[in-house]
C-alpha cells in the first residue's frame, strides 16, 4: 500500500491488486492482478529497444510466532518485455511462450495479468497447517544494461517493484 | 602503517582493473558494476581516512617538535605535488576528451542511415506481406464456396501460391485442415486469441518473429462462406521471410536498437565513464599520497636518528652510537657521525682527566700552602691581592678573605697597624716591575709592626711571578729575634756579674780594713770622715753586688719548680707587705679559688716587681692608688695591675720588656724583663699598655695584664 501512495503520477509504478491460488490438476497455480504503469522515460527506453526483465517471486511460508517464518516454497518466474522494431510489435516472453502485441498497453495488460502460473505441487503442503503466501513482482535491475545501472541507481524511473503482497490462502477447500 | 598502505594500494589497483573491465565490457560484468563502484568508493574513503590519520599524526609531531617531522612534511608535499599535478591534468583532459568523444559518436546522419536501413527492411517485409495478404484474400474467396473437403483445395492453393503453410481454423482456433510444404512441422504456429478475434472482421496481416524459427509473415483471412456446421472459418497463411532478407533485416534492427540504446543512455554512459575515471584518479592519487607518506618517513628516518644523536651529544652524552644505516651516503654519514661522537667522547674524557690532574695539583699546593708556617700573599699584575694562606692571616691578624681583589694601600687604609708591612710589599712589587728581568728574589726585608702583644717583627721576601704578579713570603720573626736578644742579654749579664763581682769583695774588705786600722789613729774629725767614706764604699759595693746578683739571677734563670698554688692567696700575702706604703692598694679578686701550676717564689717576685714598679711610678702622685684584679676568663686566669701614675712614654712601650730599659733613674731595667721571662716560663702572656682617662682612676696610668692558664682539673670542677 505504501508503494501505491508514494508512486506519483509520471513515475513508474507497480502494485499488486489481488492474488489467489487455484488448483490445477496436481498443481497449485498463482493468479494475480497487477496494476502496472510505465513512466514516459521507460516507455521511451522500451521503444528504443531495451529489454525489460521482470521477476515474479512467490513464496509459501509457515508462519512462526517468535522466529522467522519457515519457507516451504520459493519460486521465481521470469517475464520479458521487449520491442521488435522490424515488425513494430511488443513481445512478451514467458519461458518459451511468446506473445506479440502491436501496442504497448496491450503488452502491459498481458504482463500485468498473472494467470495459471504453476508455483508448487499439492504434495508440498500438508493438510491442517497454516500457510502464508507472498507474491512480489519487480524489475530485475541486474539484467539492465550497465549504462542504465548507473542511471537506475540514481533515479526512481528504473526502480520498479511492487509491494510484498501477503495473504493467507485457503488451500484445502 | 607501511603494510596497510601497500595492501590498500594493491587492492585499489585490483579493483580498478575490475572496474575498467566492467566499464569496457557492456554486459558481462554489468551486474557487478554497482558493487565494484561501491567497493572502490569504500576503498577511497578508507584511503582518505588513512591519509587524514597520517596528516593528523604528522601535525601532532610537528606541534611537539619531533625531530624530522618538518622534513617529512616537506618531502611529503613534494611527493604529493609530483603525483597530484600530472594526475589531475591527465584526469581533466581525459574527462573532457571522453565527454566530447561520446557526443561525437552520435550524429544525425548515422541515425538517419540506420533508420533508413530499418525502414528498408520494413518496406521489403511490407511488400512481401502485401503479396501474401493478396494471396490470402483470393484463397479465402476460393475457399468460401467450399464448405467441406477442403484438403485437396488447400494443397492445390498452396502449391499454386508458393505459401509454406496453409491452415484452416475455426473462429475458436481449432484446426480444421493443414497443408504444409515443410514436412518437419506437424503442427503449424497458431495465432493468438486476439488475432483470431480481429481476423473475424477483416483480414489480418502481421510480421512475427517466432521463437527459434525466425521471421514469419502471418495472414489471417476470414473465409466468408460457412462450413457444414454453419461456423465461420479463418484461413491462416504462414510464410517464412527468406533467410538472407530476414538475417539482414534482423541485423539492421539489432544495430539500430543498439544505437538507439546507446543514444538513449549516452548521458548515463558519460556518467559511468566519468565516475570510473574519477574513481581511478582518486584511488591512484590517494594511493600515491599514502605511499608518499611512507616514502617520506623512510627518507627522513635516518635524519631523525642523526638529529637524536646530535641532541644527545649536545646534552653531553657521548655514549650513544647510532644504528648502522645501509651503504648509501646516509649510511656513510651515520658512520662518520659515530666516529665523531667517539672522538668527542675520548677528547672529553682526556680533558676531564687533565682537569682532575690539575685539580689534584692545586689541592696539593693549597694543602702545602695552608700548612706552611710562613705567610704567603700573592698579588696580580695590577698589585691587587689574589691569594693568601692561613698563616698570612694569622701573622698579620687581618681577615684577608674580605680584601681579595683590593690593592694593598686600600687594605692599608683599614689596617694602619700593618702599614709598614703592606707598604714594603707594595714597594717591593713595584720595584720589581720597574726592573723587570733583574732577579731580586732573595731580597729580604725586616719590618716592625705594632701589635696588641707588643712589637711584631716580620721578615719579608718576595719574588716576581711569571704572569707579572708578585708573591710575598713572610715570617713572624718576633719570637726568634726576642730569643736572640734575650740570649745576648743573658750572656752580657753573666759576664758583667763575673767580671764586676770579683773585684768587689777585695774592695769592700780593703775599705773595712783601712777603716779598722786607721780609725784609732786619726782625730775625731778625720775619723768621722773616714768612717763615712768607708761606709759609703761598703754601701756602694753592696749595692753593686746586689745589682750584679740581679744580673746574674736574670742570666742564670733557674728552672721553675711548678706546683699547685692559689694565686689569690699569694697576692694577698704579698700585698700585705705594702700596707704601710704611701699608695693605697685595692684588691678585687676573683671569688672562686684560682689554682694554677706555678713556682711560688718566682710568682711572688713577679707581684713584688709589679707593685714596686707601680709604687715607683706613684712617688709624687696625690691619692696614689694601685688596683690589683684577678678574673677567670675561660681557661685563663687574668691578673691586672693598674696604677694612676703617668704611664709609660709612648716610644718605650715597644721595648719595655727588654733588659736595661727603664724609666727610673736608678733602675737596672731588669724588673719587667724578669717578669716577662717568668710569665713565659709559666706559659702565660703579658701585655702592657697605658690606660685612658675614661678609666676608673680618671688618670692615665700603666695597665699590665698577665694571663696564666688555669689548672685543668679545676676547670672540669667549675664546669661540673
Amino acid at each position: 500500500m505504501l508503494f501505491a501512495t508514494t508512486a506519483l503520477a509520471g513515475n513508474s509504478s507497480m502494485n499488486i491488486r489481488s492474488a489467489s491460488l487455484a488448483v490445477i490438476d496436481d498443481y497449485y497455480a498463482l493468479n494475480a492482478d497487477v496494476d502496472m504503469k510505465f513512466s514516459e522515460k521507460m516507455e521511451e527506453a522500451i521503444s528504443k529497444g531495451f529489454e525489460l526483465n521482470f521477476l515474479i517471486e512467490f513464496q509459501l511460508a509457515k508462519p512462526r510466532k517468535y522466529w522467522f517464518d519457515d519457507e516451504v516454497v520459493t519460486v521465481t518466474h521470469h517475464v520479458t518485455l521487449s520491442y521488435h522494431a522490424l515488425s513494430r510489435q511488443f513481445l512478451v516472453v514467458r519461458g518459451d511462450q511468446q506473445k506479440a502485441f502491436v501496442r504497448l498497453d496491450e503488452a502491459t495488460d498481458d504482463l500485468s495479468d498473472i494467470s495459471d502460473l504453476k508455483v508448487f505441487q499439492k504434495s508440498e503442503v500438508e493438510k491442517g497447517e497454516n500457510y502464508k503466501a507472498i507474491v512480489l513482482m519487480r524489475l530485475d535491475p541486474k539484467k539492465l544494461p550497465k549504462v542504465l545501472q548507473g542511471d537506475a541507481m540514481g533515479s526512481d524511473d528504473w526502480k520498479m517493484s511492487s509491494q510484498r503482497f501477503e495473504w493467507i490462502p485457503n488451500l484445502f477447500k | 602503517m607501511k603494510y596497510v598502505v601497500l595492501v590498500s594500494a594493491a587492492l585499489g589497483v585490483f579493483l580498478l582493473y575490475l572496474l575498467s573491465n566492467a566499464s569496457a565490457n557492456t554486459a558481462a560484468s554489468g551486474e557487478y558494476y554497482t558493487l565494484l563502484v561501491t567497493l572502490n568508493g569504500v576503498l577511497a574513503a578508507f584511503l582518505i581516512a588513512l591519509i587524514g590519520y597520517q596528516i593528523w599524526r604528522l601535525y601532532r609531531q610537528i606541534r611537539k617538535g619531533v625531530v624530522g617531522s618538518r622534513f617529512t612534511l616537506r618531502l611529503l608535499a613534494s611527493f604529493a605535488m609530483m603525483a597530484i599535478i600530472p594526475g589531475l591534468i591527465v584526469y581533466l583532459v581525459s574527462v573532457n576528451f571522453l565527454t566530447r568523444s561520446i557526443e561525437s559518436w552520435f550524429n544525425v546522419k548515422v541515425e538517419a542511415a540506420l533508420e533508413g536501413g530499418l525502414n528498408l527492411g520494413r518496406t521489403a517485409l511490407d511488400i512481401m506481406l502485401a503479396d501474401v495478404k493478396e494471396k490470402g484474400e483470393s484463397m479465402a474467396t476460393a475457399l468460401s464456396f467450399q464448405p467441406a473437403n477442403t484438403r485437396s483445395i488447400l494443397n492445390d492453393l498452396r502449391e499454386k501460391s508458393g505459401i509454406r503453410d496453409l491452415t484452416l481454423l475455426t473462429v475458436q482456433g481449432r484446426i480444421l485442415e493443414v497443408s504444409s510444404s515443410d514436412s518437419a512441422t506437424f503442427l503449424p504456429e497458431l495465432p493468438s486469441v486476439a488475432q483470431l478475434r480481429r481476423a473475424r472482421k477483416h483480414i489480418e496481416a502481421t510480421i512475427e518473429p517466432i521463437g527459434n524459427k525466425g521471421l514469419y509473415l502471418r495472414v489471417l483471412a476470414p473465409v466468408s462462406g460457412q462450413d457444414l456446421t454453419g461456423e465461420m472459418r479463418i484461413l491462416q497463411l504462414l510464410q517464412p521471410v527468406p533467410k538472407p532478407l530476414a538475417t539482414t533485416a534482423e541485423a539492421v534492427q539489432d544495430v539500430y536498437q543498439d544505437y538507439q540504446q546507446l543514444s538513449y543512455s549516452r548521458a548515463s554512459l558519460r556518467e559511468v565513464f566519468a565516475l570510473t575515471l574519477t574513481l581511478v584518479m582518486m584511488l591512484a592519487m590517494l594511493s600515491a599520497v599514502a605511499v608518499a607518506f611512507v616514502l617520506s618517513r623512510r627518507l627522513s628516518a635516518p635524519l631523525t636518528i642523526l638529529a637524536k644523536g646530535t641532541k644527545a651529544i649536545a646534552s653531553g652524552d657521548y655514549s650513544t652510537m647510532l644504528p648502522a644505516h645501509g651503504k648509501d651516503e646516509l649510511g656513510v654519514l651515520v658512520q662518520s657521525f659515530n666516529s665523531m661522537t667517539q672522538q668527542l667522547g675520548d677528547a672529553t674524557k682526556a680533558a676531564d682527566s687533565n682537569r682532575a690532574r690539575v685539580e689534584a695539583a692545586r689541592g696539593y699546593l693549597e694543602t702545602i700552602l695552608a700548612h706552611l708556617s710562613s705567610g704567603v700573599m700573592a698579588l696580580n699584575a695590577r698589585g691587587e691581592l689574589r691569594t693568601f694562606n692561613e698563616a698570612a692571616m694569622n701573622i698579620l691578624g687581618v681577615p684577608l678573605q674580605d680584601y681579595v681583589g683590593l690593592k694593598l694601600d686600600q687594605i692599608n687604609l683599614k689596617y694602619p697597624r700593618c702599614e709598614n708591612f703592606l707598604l714594603t710589599v707594595a714597594k717591593n712589587s713595584l720595584d720589581d716591575v720597574e726592573q723587570a728581568g733583574a732577579h731580586k728574589e732573595e731580597a729580604q726585608t725586616q719590618v716592625e709592626l705594632l701589635s696588641a702583644n707588643g712589637k711584631q717583627i716580620l721578615t719579608v721576601r718576595g719574588t716576581r711571578l711569571p704572569d707579572g704578579g708578585y708573591v710575598a713570603v713572610f715570617d713572624d720573626a718576633t719570637t726568634m729575634i726576642q730569643a736572640q736578644r734575650d740570649a745576648a742579654w743573658g750572656e752580657v749579664a753573666r759576664r758583667l756579674a763575673h767580671e764586676i763581682k770579683n773585684p768587689l769583695t777585695p774592695i769592700q774588705l780593703s775599705a773595712e780594713r783601712m777603716s779598722h786600722k786607721l780609725l784609732s789613729k786619726l782625730n775625731d774629725a778625720d775619723a768621722e770622715m773616714l768612717r763615712r767614706s768607708t761606709e759609703t764604699i761598703v754601701n756602694q759595693v753592696d749595692a753593686m753586688k746586689r745589682m750584679v746578683n740581679e744580673f746574674s739571677d736574670y742570666a742564670r734563670s733557674p728552672a721553675p719548680q711548678l706546683q699547685k698554688l692559689d694565686l689569690n692567696s699569694l697576692i694577698k700575702e704579698v700585698a700585705s707587705l705594702y700596707d704601710q706604703s704611701d699608695s693605697k692598694i685595692n684588691l678585687s679578686l676573683e671569688k672562686q679559688p684560682c689554682p694554677i701550676k706555678g713556682d711560688s717564689t718566682m710568682l711572688r717576685q713577679v707581684i713584688h716587681n709589679l707593685l714596686q714598679n707601680a709604687q715607683d711610678a706613684l712617688t709624687d702622685v696625690v691619692d696614689a692608688t694601685v688596683n690589683l684584679k684577678t678574673k677567670i676568663d675561660g681557661e685563663m686566669l687574668t691578673l691586672c695591675v693598674q696604677d694612676n701614675g703617668s704611664g709609660f712614654p709612648e716610644d718605650m712601650l715597644l721595648h719595655v720588656f727588654e733588659p736595661y730599659v727603664t724609666t727610673k733613674p736608678h733602675g737596672t731595667g731588669l724588673g719587667l724583663a724578669i717578669v716577662k721571662k717568668i710569665i713565659e716560663e709559666h706559659k702565660g702572656s703579658i701585655k702592657i699598655e697605658n690606660g685612658s682617662k675614661t678609666d676608673v682612676l680618671q688618670k692615665t696610668g700603666a695597665i699590665i695584664t698577665i694571663k696564666i692558664p688555669l689548672l685543668v682539673e679545676v676547670m672540669s670542677n667549675i664546669e661540673s
